[in-house]
């Protein structure tokens, strides 16, 4: 590809049109949010992204979208593995619904959620005679993000599994090992590099998820308000700084987790490779 | 990315392909069996490529485009078992007759994938269904003509249409640029046109405001010469482009990048200009690529909530989209009409869902015969 450059032509033309619309669309603004940050002092940035509700905030979008991708892991896991390794009745329709959480707008799924929870729903009311509730509690928001990031675990995982070949597996069979250690053993840590990056997708989309979330959620401040949701009270209340000091906190989180998949990835073909 | 995809290109070469030592002894002549061996090859080196540049920065778990072709030697070898190989021409490893996993294990283990399946996503979509059509199609249909309904589809449909072309174009430039020409600051661009998928669509929405509001810098300008775009139409389909950007380049950057330039540089050595070389050599390998990107990018502009309810300002008739007309109707619990509608969406993804379905079938029977 090196020496290719410039025999193919267009470059000028491609270059100018992708950075055109890069620089309109991601690159101003983008620069805008600093702008508006560099107007901020540090200490009002501060203030306003660590006010007690705003933290509290935090905490509920982290913990659900924790317990989302852990709830994804596991499931996710078993799903992709299920939907590569065997043949049953089904299997295409089932892989054909794990991207239903990417094609399906997020505030149906909302309602669809919350409907099914709330005391009246198919769900929410046999589990309320029992005196479970999952609507507009915190359990309600890991179900949303839970369906939310349902693809991004399968489907980090299946090309992974398609790759591996039962060999290993029978090999360890034949030698006598037990189901559980040829898991522990030979499939677990093949899986492990594609299994973190999906978590930590999964875990990145969570915190930023907003639609399917607001509605399930019942927005109850200090319990029930995700960090994206303080953002647009705070824009509500035309208070740009301070939505802009949100969301520079969450920005920073998102691309961490970002930065460590990149990581992990690299470090995942290193040990392909080898 | 793109030094990435190098990497993986040579571990790809290297890596024994998964299925082939398990050769199937059915096949004809031996020329057939290396003919498999070899496809079957490409197909698993192709899958590995994919699968990471997947993993790397589309959460849409796009790029499946490629890695299906693997899993269609899969499935066609489930099948095969069944009707003996249909086709005859691609005898495949019968590699079911070894397996001897506890049955226990993998009954218990499809029977929680088809529950949490069922609940997950199946239930979601009957109760919108059951909720929409239960008070008769009348109502379903009397809640669908609403005015403010057919404003909001009208506006919805305005802005995927926009965005969706804008997105196209703009994919094919950037993956042409990105994967036919050497440059610095290569990494940088392709972390910019990924930066949406990582930022929350609500972030998205506030740094249009940000920029275009009435506090925005843009703002001054704007008044000057009297245009509107926060709380407006505009603003909706800027925000929806934004967030629907990485959609098309992110897919056709790894085919292309995969394809290599050679035949672009014979193209263009025996006299094609830029267009022809792009027409008549390029996007025939892209095709299907492009329309699977193009799928999922409706799908994700016609549903976008976040960034649209930013900077939308929720004018009814004017600036609601669906998914925000839905939201409206939900909260004012006028919930017939809000399943009403959503059904509509339903329905289209479902719609979209086959068709993306359907996108890889084709693309994999096209690639079957070894063409390459």
């Amino acid at each position: 590809m090196a020496k290719a450059k410039r025999i193919i032509p267009g470059f000028g033309l491609t270059m100018g049109l992708t950075m055109s619309y890069v620089g309109f669309f991601v690159l101003i603004p983008m620069v805008s949010m600093a702008l508006v940050t560099a107007d901020l002092s540090f200490k009002e940035i501060v203030k306003s992204a660590t006010d007690a509700r705003v933290l509290s905030s935090y905490k509920v979008s982290f913990l659900c979208s924790f317990l989302a991708a852990a709830i994804n892991t596991v499931f996710g896991t078993i799903l992709a593995w299920v939907l590569v390794r065997y043949r049953f009745a089904g299997r295409r329709l089932v892989d054909g619904l794990i991207e239903l959480p990417f094609a399906l707008p997020t505030a149906v799924a909302g309602i669809s959620l919350t409907w099914l929870t709330t005391n009246k729903g198919w769900i929410g009311g046999p589990l309320s005679k029992l005196g479970l509730e999952i609507a507009y509690t915190r359990v309600g928001i890991v179900v949303a993000l839970t369906f939310i990031t349902l693809p991004f675990m399968v489907r980090s995982i299946q090309p992974v599994l398609e790759q591996l070949s039962p060999d290993y597996e029978e090999a360890g069979r034949t030698l006598g090992a037990g189901s559980l250690t040829i898991f522990r053993k030979i499939i677990l840590p093949e899986l492990k590099p594609a299994m973190l990056t999906g978590f930590s997708l999964a875990f990145a989309r969570g915190l930023g998820e907003y639609g399917s979330v607001i509605f399930i959620a019942g927005n109850k401040p200090f319990q029930t308000e995700i960090a994206p949701l303080m953002i647009v009270t705070r824009l509500e209340e035309f208070l740009y700084g301070q939505a802009t000091a949100v969301a520079l906190f969450m920005l920073a989180a998102s691309f961490i987790i970002m930065f460590l998949v990149n990581r992990l990835q690299i470090r995942a073909a290193r040990f392909v490779e080898s | 990315m793109t030094t990435d995809a190098a990497e993986t290109t040579a571990e790809g070469l290297v890596t024994p392909p998964a299925g082939v030592p398990g050769g199937s002894g059915e096949s004809g002549g031996a020329a057939e069996e290396v003919k498999n061996i070899l496809s079957e090859a490409e197909r698993n080196f192709l899958s590995g490529r994919t699968g990471r540049g997947t993993e790397t920065g589309s959460p849409t778990g796009a790029g499946r485009a490629d890695s299906e072709a693997a899993d269609a030697g899969a499935r066609a070898d489930g099948e095969d078992g069944g009707t003996g190989g249909t086709d005859g021409t691609t005898p495949r490893r019968g590699r079911r007759g070894h397996r001897q996993e506890n049955p226990l294990i993998r009954g218990t283990l499809i029977a929680v994938s088809l529950v949490f399946a069922a609940l997950m996503l199946v239930l979601p979509l009957l109760a919108v269904l059951s909720q929409a059509f239960g008070a008769g199609w009348d109502n379903f249909v009397r809640s669908v003509t609403d005015t403010f309904t057919v404003k909001a589809l009208k506006l919805t449909l305005l802005t995927s249409l926009v965005a969706v072309t804008a997105n196209t174009l703009f994919g094919l430039t950037a993956a042409w640029a990105l994967t036919r020409y050497r440059f610095r600051g290569q990494g940088l661009l392709v972390t910019l046109i990924d930066l949406p998928f990582a930022v929350s669509p609500i972030i998205a929405g506030l740094i249009f405001i940000l920029t275009y509001g009435r506090l925005g810098w843009a703002a001054p300008f704007l008044e000057a010469h009297d245009l509107k775009i926060v709380f407006a139409t505009p603003g909706i389909i800027m925000a929806t482009v934004f967030v629907t950007i990485p959609f098309v380049a992110r897919e056709i950057i790894p085919v292309l990048a995969a394809r290599g330039t050679d035949e672009e540089q014979a193209a263009v050595l025996m006299g094609a200009g830029f267009f022809r070389t792009f027409f008549q050599v390029t996007l025939p390998h892209i095709r299907w690529a492009l329309v699977y990107s193009v799928i999922l990018c409706s799908a994700r502009a016609m549903g976008e909530f976040g960034a649209v309810s930013v900077v939308s300002g929720h004018l009814r008739g004017k600036t609601n989209t669906l998914p925000l007309h839905i939201e409206i109707l939900f909260n004012e619990h006028h919930y017939r009409e809000a399943f009403a509608v959503s059904a509509i969406l339903v329905i289209t993804s479902i719609v979209i869902l086959t068709a993306r379905s359907l996108v890889e079938w084709v693309s994999k029977k096209e690639e079957e015969p070894g063409v390459r």
